[in-house]
């Protein structure tokens, strides 16, 4: 059996009396990759929060390779988790390269300078994410397709065992997100676990091997994507029905929504 | 690929290093009078008393010019810190109330307390923006849940504007003599510079500088976003206190030798961000370099434009800084 990489036991998060996380646990292993999905409010973006070590659960614990994160600097969890959140913005406008090369930052401290190793890491971040023809573009003259790809291209830079996903379809187009998809899957093979959340149910059971439903701060599901998305799971977390069949092209779980509930 | 950062770096701020010992002996020669640069050579070399040329430049043009060149470097890098920690472009040393702080404390000991000292009023101000600082940090800690940079920025304008009515108050009530020394003093001064005032500031801004460059990595991080920094390995809450603590301190020890300077700190980081790019490990050094450059010819500018009368300095930055202000803002537009 492969060792969990990243693992939440019984976590639960309460904003002002209100339960955003109730309980929840779940463990990521070795090449994993895990879709959450659900509605508004489930807690989708709470646990994503929780797993990247951005918000400290009120019970419950998170731990990295078995080891609590509480315990961990923000720069030790940084060498292993990769988190792509949905927008950073900066008036100062950084090249793609400068803006890829931060994602050496945790392995060095305050002050230093890329030698020709971190250099090699960015370019071949670069390449992997095929945006080394952006390399001098600044980052914030990019369509929101090139800008994911780049984002990637610096959580690569990292080295992370563990890349995390927010919402990276948010804004794509279909064409972008065919080739965010099969980017992921590519990275995902090199041995990198994903945990990503998206609203695109489709394109999530296209995507990962395993989904987790959620609703009201708990997985209501969970499993390979056919069993997850059934018209029962999604009327009950989501309130609406919706024929499910499978894509006869990619044999991939299809969701149609018809009607509110 | 990319040329190395590393020798980029030296290179570019050699060159400025090279530029800012050029205006500094344009600066020693020139004046009312005026001096060649072999007549200030022999004087240096063979007069053993100080007579005429060596006085009028150690006594009194030296200490001017590196007191300039403190006040620049200090505001810019501290310029540079606001608007990377803040993320704010508009942002500059004196935006959580520092200026205002130490205004207050120049004004409070010229006024009230009635001191002649010049050492006294630099000490008083530096007491007076430090007092703004802990009150702006003190205002950040009632307000826990919001936006920390937007809690920051309306704390200093709070602190600032009370500070400045208070100003406005005990001005209104001193006698002329008083006013025309914080009329002076309000619009940024060098010509009572001596080394007693370098010795106070010159160590605070260096040291200052030094700490923060040691963070420039950190820096660029922080200024695309407080979750991004995170993820990326770093403790915002901490870092962020510490780096803005240090620019307050060397603005703070600024402000109290040299006045409310305006826009040194806002267009010394500007012009340098356009002309090298956004690297903090680049910026930051450039803009110490500039922001000195920038200082030493305005304040050489002051003191010969309108010969024999003498301009604030912070006049002649405002008049050049004014319409460079306008022109990033029709930039940004487009």
């Amino acid at each position: 059996m492969k060792a969990n990489v990243l693992e939440c036991k019984s976590v639960s998060v309460i904003y002002n009396e209100l339960v955003a996380l109730d309980k929840v646990s779940l463990s990521i292993k070795a090449g994993d990759f895990l879709g959450i999905v659900g509605p508004n409010g489930a807690g989708k973006s709470t646990l994503i929060k929780v797993m990247s070590g951005l918000l400290e659960p009120d019970t419950g614990n998170v731990n990295l390779s078995d080891i609590n994160l509480r315990s961990l600097s923000r720069q030790v969890i940084a060498r292993e988790l990769a988190v792509v959140v949905q927008e950073e913005n900066s008036e100062f406008g950084f090249n793609v390269e400068q803006y890829v090369a931060l994602g050496r930052s945790p392995h060095h401290g305050g002050l230093y300078f890329e030698g020709s190793r971190d250099r090699e890491i960015v370019l071949n971040a670069l390449r992997r994410t095929h945006t080394e023809r952006l390399a001098s573009r600044d980052v914030n003259s990019l369509s929101g397709g090139e800008r994911q790809h780049v984002r990637i291209a610096r959580a690569l830079a990292q080295e992370p065992n563990i890349l995390i996903l927010d919402e990276p379809t948010n804004h794509l187009d279909i064409f972008s997100q065919m080739n965010l998809g099969e980017l992921l899957r590519n990275i995902n093979m090199e041995g990198i676990a994903i945990v990503m959340v998206s609203h695109d149910i489709n394109f999530m059971c296209q995507a990962c091997n395993q989904l987790k439903l959620m609703s009201e701060g708990k997985i209501i599901a969970e499993g390979i994507p056919g069993e997850v998305i059934t018209e029962n799971s999604l009327a009950e977390a989501f309130k609406v029905k919706a024929l499910v069949d499978i894509n006869p092209v990619t044999k991939a779980t299809r969701i149609t929504p018809y009607a509110k509930i | 690929m990319r040329p190395n950062i590393l020798r980029k770096t030296l290179v570019i701020n050699s060159l400025l290093f090279f530029a800012l010992l050029i205006s500094i002996l344009f600066s020693l020669l020139e004046g009312t009078t005026s001096v060649g640069f072999w007549d200030l050579l022999n004087s240096t070399l063979y007069e053993t008393s100080s007579t005429g040329v060596s006085t009028i430049v150690f006594s009194y043009r030296l200490p001017r010019i590196l007191l300039a060149c403190i006040a620049g470097a200090g505001l810019a890098c501290s310029g540079v810190v606001f608007q990377g920690v803040l993320r704010n472009p508009l942002a500059d040393p004196y935006i959580i109330g520092i200026a205002a702080g130490g205004a207050l404390g120049a004004v409070t000991s010229i006024s009230l307390l009635k001191s002649n000292g010049l050492f006294m009023t630099s000490i008083s101000s530096f007491v007076g923006s430090l007092v703004a600082v802990a009150l702006v940090y003190g205002l950040t800690l009632l307000r826990k849940n919001s936006t920390y940079i937007n809690t920051v920025i309306l704390a200093g304008i709070i602190v600032g504007s009370l500070m400045n009515a208070t100003m406005l108050l005990i001005m209104s009530v001193s006698g002329s003599h008083e006013l025309q020394r914080v009329l002076f003093w309000l619009m940024g001064d060098f010509s009572l510079a001596d080394y007693e005032q370098i010795m106070f500031s010159g160590p605070i801004v260096i040291a200052g500088f030094l700490l923060i460059y040691l963070n420039a990595n950190r820096l660029n991080v922080l200024a695309l976003g407080d979750e991004f920094a995170s993820t990326l390995g770093v403790d915002v809450t901490k870092r962020r206190l510490l780096l803005m603590t240090i620019a307050s301190l060397i603005t703070g020890s600024v402000v109290s030798v040299s006045g409310t300077i305006g826009f040194v700190g806002l267009v010394a980081p500007h012009s340098m961000r356009l002309l090298f790019g956004p690297d903090h490990r680049i910026l930051l050094p450039t803009a110490f370099l500039g922001g000195a450059i920038f200082l030493v010819i305005s304040d050489t500018v002051a003191r010969l434009v309108a010969y024999p009368v003498e301009l604030p300095v912070g006049v002649v930055t405002a008049l050049s800084g004014g319409p460079f202000f306008l022109y990033l803002l029709l930039r940004n537009q487009n």
